[in-house]
């Protein structure tokens, strides 16, 4: 009886929400639209523009590879992974707060917000993912041949829940800190220079290899690069570190959220 | 869908925390085999070049290339060819597939090379300490002697591989210099040889002893000249110009004359190969002689100082800690990985139960 009761809730609790969280992202993404004229299109064009940038400090000093692989690839896999956590840290976690008005419906949890969001950002990004290696395979014949498809696609899982379990967990806290926000802002600062985006991490020496593994978009970079070129990855590049990483973003965020999701709507 | 959701929140528990915990615990509890692990550790040395021109571990970075050769050392013991020659010496694949380990640490029958491999990487690591540059080597295995035989053999094969590229460095940095020394020896002997002939052909021992002689010679004889000129001169005053003496010396003197002249001839000038060609004929020769001496020499020199140079770049595998007997198993760490279970498990089912919370607040 109690067993149906709960299956009950949560086969309504899911269609609800599942309409909710669309209806929420079709707002984030006429919001996009509505921006400004070409607003979507700047979202779609951040990627690519960010690979340029970066690649001619390469392209300068007259490298036009990084360890056997055409700079503009390499960059553009490291800039999408980072691009990821960093709309999850920066976009993703302030859905809350700049969705307030319209959480006073009953049916609109904020955790909500934090999905649609997630989910409009994921999916500008894919696009632009794909438009821009598709253009580099297209336009500049790229070999895009990864070597290793299942570890490639497990990477790109994990680090799909780890940027959620992270947006959600950093939401939570700068929904209620507005010092934490601007603290989170700030720290996320220098994210670039330590995901190893822009250089690999073998040409770090061992110490800062140590160090930087800590990152987990570090370890989703090497591991895209292990799957795609077939790298030898180094000592301190696991799959399993990657997932573990997961799992406690995952259970933090969602802790997090558990605990303060009624105080979350105090404004 | 709502078969997907039909489970009670103990259901879930069970699912995902019990279940995966209680199976791990017993397999380790009951069935998984003991693994002992043999540990040694290793230094690899290399005698500094005499003088550095720029020590970067002065300023913390680390000196890469003793960094290298370990390195070097750390992917041969993790290659195929390492296992392949662990295979071959003491039965390494028939050890590790032996029907009394359990079925999931065991190696299948009909594996490939390359899941041999996975699993024989999985048994050993190899810890390189940048610090302090000792290389720390384990191998786990399923008898605490065939560990630290295995690790034995490890260390010996190493031992080989350092020894085999210091003999290459060096032949092939001698080999060079050798070659070199060879060719000026032969020089150096050809042009004695021609030196030799030459004092043969000429009759001479030295062209300087030779005109030394003429010297002497003409200066004897153009005294003996001057005497017989003054006494001549001496004897017209008192004698008459025919007289029988006078007449003796001026036959004297001329005689004295064309001895200095033919003298003179022989030393410069006049008729055949006179002193003067000769001389600097046998300069020539003797110029060879010394330039292909000096030659010989500054290679000899130069080989001995690679000989030198290469000793010093000998690189030399030191065993610091020999391969240890594990007394106890050691692994697998079964408090560890429980442990780990448990809180990965806790951790996936806190996750699953309050994402179904949060879907149940919706209704």
């Amino acid at each position: 009886m109690k067993s149906a009761l709960i299956t009950n809730q949560l086969t309504r609790g899911f269609q609800i929400q599942r309409s909710v969280v669309f209806a929420l992202f079709m707002k984030e993404y006429r919001a996009k639209l509505a921006g400004s004229r070409f607003g979507l299109l700047w979202s779609l064009a951040e990627p690519p523009a960010y690979m340029l940038i970066l690649s001619f400090v390469w392209l300068a000093i007259g490298r036009e590879e990084i360890l056997g692989v055409p700079v503009f690839l390499f960059i553009a896999l490291g800039m999408l992974a980072l691009k990821l956590f960093q709309s999850g840290i920066n976009t993703v976690s302030s859905a809350v707060r700049q969705n307030l008005n319209l959480l006073d419906y009953p049916n609109v949890k904020p955790i909500d917000a934090f999905y649609a969001r997630y989910m409009a950002e994921v999916m500008v990004l894919a696009i632009s993912g794909v438009g821009l290696i598709g253009g580099l395979y297209w336009i500049l014949g790229y070999e895009i041949a990864p070597r290793d498809v299942p570890l490639l696609l497990v990477t790109i899982i994990l680090a799909l829940l780890n940027a959620l379990g992270l947006s959600i967990f950093l939401g939570v806290y700068k929904t209620k800190s507005e010092s934490f926000q601007r603290a989170v802002t700030i720290a996320a600062q220098p994210l670039l220079f330590i995901s190893a985006v822009f250089y690999p991490l073998s040409i770090i020496p061992l110490e800062g290899q140590y160090w930087l593994s800590w990152n987990p978009i570090v370890q989703v970079n090497e591991l895209v690069r292990v799957a795609m070129f077939g790298w030898t990855p180094a000592n301190t590049v696991s799959l399993e570190y990657l997932f573990l990483c997961t799992l406690v973003s995952l259970f933090l965020a969602y802790l997090a959220y558990f605990a303060n999701r009624f105080t979350l709507l105090k404004k | 869908m709502s078969r997907f959701l039909n489970i009670s929140s103990a259901g879930l528990f069970l699912l995902l925390f019990l279940l995966p915990v209680a199976a791990v615990s017993l397999y380790h509890a009951l069935y998984s085999t003991d693994r002992y692990e043999s540990v040694a550790s290793a230094i690899i040395t290399e005698q500094k070049p005499s003088a550095t021109s720029l020590d970067l571990s002065l300023i913390g970075l680390p000196s890469t290339a003793s960094d290298h050769d370990a390195h070097v050392v750390e992917q041969l013991i993790l290659s195929r060819d390492m296992m392949a020659y662990l295979d071959e010496k003491i039965g390494l694949r028939k050890h590790l597939s032996s029907p009394e380990i359990d079925y999931f640490s065991r190696l299948a029958e009909d594996a490939t090379y390359e899941e041999f491999l996975e699993l024989y990487r999985d048994y050993i690591t190899v810890d390189y300490n940048i610090e302090t540059k000792i290389l720390t080597i384990a191998v786990q295995a399923f008898e605490r002697d065939y560990a630290q035989n295995t690790l034995k053999l490890i260390l010996a094969r190493s031992d080989e591989f350092i020894d085999a590229l210091n003999n290459r460095m060096s032949q092939e940095q001698v080999r060079f210099f050798l070659q070199e020394e060879k060719k000026r020896k032969k020089e150096m002997l050809d042009a004695k040889e021609k030196l030799l002939a030459f004092q043969q052909a000429n009759k001479i021992f030295s062209t300087e002893a030779e005109a030394q002689t003429i010297f002497t010679t003409i200066g004897a004889l153009e005294t003996l000249a001057a005497q017989k000129q003054s006494e001549l001169d001496s004897r017209a005053k008192i004698l008459s110009k025919n007289s029988a003496i006078l007449q003796e010396l001026k036959a004297q003197i001329a005689s004295l004359q064309r001895q200095i002249t033919a003298e003179k001839a022989r030393l410069a000038g006049g008729e055949g190969r006179d002193i003067s060609e000769i001389q600097s004929d046998f300069a020539a020769v003797q110029l060879e002689v010394e330039l292909a001496t000096t030659a010989f020499k500054s290679t000899l020199a130069t080989l001995e100082q690679v000989r030198v140079e290469a000793a010093r770049k000998l690189k030399f595998l030191i065993v610091v800690t020999e391969p240890s007997l594990a007394d106890d198993s050691e692994f697998p760490r079964r408090w560890y990985i429980v442990f780990s279970t448990m809180m990965i498990a806790l951790m996936v089912y806190v996750v699953a139960s309050l994402v179904m919370a949060i879907v149940r607040e919706h209704a």
